[in-house]
């Protein structure tokens, strides 16, 4: 199988204080991967690290086997990402911040640029909003519009980081369905870190789950959760 | 790197904001000239202070240039302060492999920009003195023997132009490092605001300190605030007896080198994202 996502002794340490150590896991060609873990468990730092923003302590990240550090570049041709929330600039519409970006893609001729646009507005159902001001969006817009973006460079996986949070369940179901689409159809390989489980088990064929900085388990979903009960053995694990 | 410029170029342009400063630049323009066609009134014509379409440019900016300080306040906290803290640079910063390439592209816009101001605030100045102010062959400039025509004006307006251009360049430098420290807007326009407020008070009072520091030493005093340079120290460094030229032009290139270089160490470095 083909490795898209390597992740091998990562450590970060602020101030004195570990926030990972030694997190080491792959995510394989057409996986739904799942970060699972409490607040505070790493999540987001490791998703940080994921993307390049910022540098581990110790510990490599590749990216279809380039360097997320040293061959940034080539790594993030690869990858899409929406790190926290979708943050867009708001004075300007869906299609003008998905233009904007497209910009910063050297492969992207004008006339690509404008067809790939529309081209992921369609896919995430935005089309018809396309040229309301993101500050007019709703929390669910926002992260289809983030879904967006990321599929603007044509990547292998996208990373997302708590992309259900704050949704109302029609946001949940819309944001399920085009990720589902996008891996089904289009082989989009993706790495989605949450807390919420029933989300995470609903669509995550792979788990990695963090406790305290640390991989606690990883494994296939259906083996964590034996007839159903994900939350009791993820309490377990995060008790320990 | 050309991506980038553009994407910046792209972002700033669909700001109300700086649409607004387009349209307020031929309105001050305007009311400027307006105000000189009343002034001329007290004025003999042989003084430089006497408004004519040749000499009304540098008239006009030296009336505006504080703006000009604002609009710089203004964009320096949107597109530094705004985008770095609300995290919306993070999705371009998820575009490029280099963290170096936003600072110099945030820049480059940057000054474009005031640049592109300045020169449109030249144009409207020529235009509004063209209809509102006496057009004469000669005009007298400040600290200049005789008078000048037509074009060798036009020539020292450019001068001028670009020496309060280089003032500007100068001042940005301070404000980027506090668009870049500063967590709010709030906090970076009133750095920006107390900085020319600084800058504008301590000249005058070292003013009281003459008996005991000299008038040479006061006059570096003076020359070091980039207001007092913009206020005055232009109209000298174009005048007949050039003086203080090298001091001036020091603190000019100071500024940015002491506030612009750790400003962009900060921004490229990686875990500022943290």
């Amino acid at each position: 199988m083909d490795r898209i996502l390597e992740v091998k002794g990562i450590t970060k340490k602020v101030r004195g204080r570990y926030l990972l150590q030694e997190v080491t896991f792959d995510v394989f060609l057409g996986e739904i991967c799942g970060l699972l873990g409490p607040n505070g468990a790493g999540k987001t730092t490791l998703i940080r690290l994921l993307t390049g923003l910022i540098r581990p302590t110790a510990g490599s990240i590749r990216v279809m086997g380039a360097d997320v550090q040293r061959e940034r570049g080539q790594a993030l041709r690869q990858m899409g990402a929406i790190v926290e929330n979708p943050v867009f600039f708001p004075y300007m519409s869906g299609r003008q911040n998905l233009i904007n970006l497209a910009l910063l893609d050297p492969h992207l001729t004008e006339a690509k640029r404008q067809s790939r646009v529309e081209e992921v507005l369609e896919v995430v159902g935005l089309a018809g909003r396309a040229d309301d001001k993101v500050g007019t969006y709703s929390l669910g817009m926002k992260q289809r519009l983030g879904i967006a973006q990321a599929l603007l460079g044509d990547p292998k996986v996208i990373i997302l980081d708590e992309p259900a949070n704050g949704l109302d369940p029609i946001g949940m179901r819309q944001l399920r369905e085009i990720i589902l689409k996008l891996n089904q159809e289009a082989g989009i390989t993706f790495l989605i870190s949450s807390h919420l489980l029933d989300e995470i088990q609903r669509i995550c064929t792979q788990l990695v789950v963090l406790n305290e900085g640390k991989v606690v388990w990883q494994g296939a979903t259906k083996e964590l959760a034996r007839e159903g009960e994900l939350e009791e053995a993820f309490v377990e694990l995060v008790s320990r | 790197m050309i991506h980038l410029l553009a994407a910046e170029w792209y972002r700033l342009w669909k700001r109300k904001l700086i649409w607004a400063m387009v349209l307020a630049l031929p309105l001050a323009a305007f009311a400027s000239a307006t105000y000189y066609q009343g002034a001329n009134a007290s004025v003999s014509p042989d003084l430089p202070q006497y408004a004519v379409v040749g000499n009304f440019p540098v008239l006009a900016i030296a009336e505006m240039i504080y703006f000009f300080d604002l609009l710089l306040i203004a964009l320096v906290a949107t597109i530094w302060t705004e985008e770095i803290r609300s995290g919306q640079l993070r999705m371009v910063l998820l575009r490029i492999s280099d963290f170096h390439r936003i600072w110099w592209a945030k820049i480059g816009v940057l000054l474009g920009t005031v640049l592109l101001l300045l020169l449109l605030y030249l144009g409207c100045s020529y235009v509004a003195g063209y209809f509102l102010l006496p057009h004469t062959e000669q005009f007298p400039l400040f600290y200049r023997a005789g008078q000048v025509g037509v074009w060798e004006g036009m020539w020292y307006n450019l001068q001028y132009y670009g020496i309060a251009y280089l003032t500007l360049v100068s001042f940005a430098g301070f404000l980027i490092l506090m668009g870049s420290i500063c967590r709010t807007v709030t906090g970076a326009l009133g750095a920006g605001m107390s900085f020319l407020l600084f800058s504008f008070m301590y000249p005058y009072v070292a003013g009281y300190f003459i008996p005991l520091i000299g008038e040479e030493v006061y006059q570096k005093i003076f020359f070091s605030s980039l207001p007092m340079i913009q206020w005055e120290g232009i109209v000298h460094l174009l005048s007949d007896h050039s003086t203080g030229a090298g001091w001036m032009v020091g603190i000019l290139l100071l500024y940015p080198l002491l506030f612009g270089l750790p400003a962009m160490l900060l921004l490229s470095r990686k875990d500022q994202w943290y």
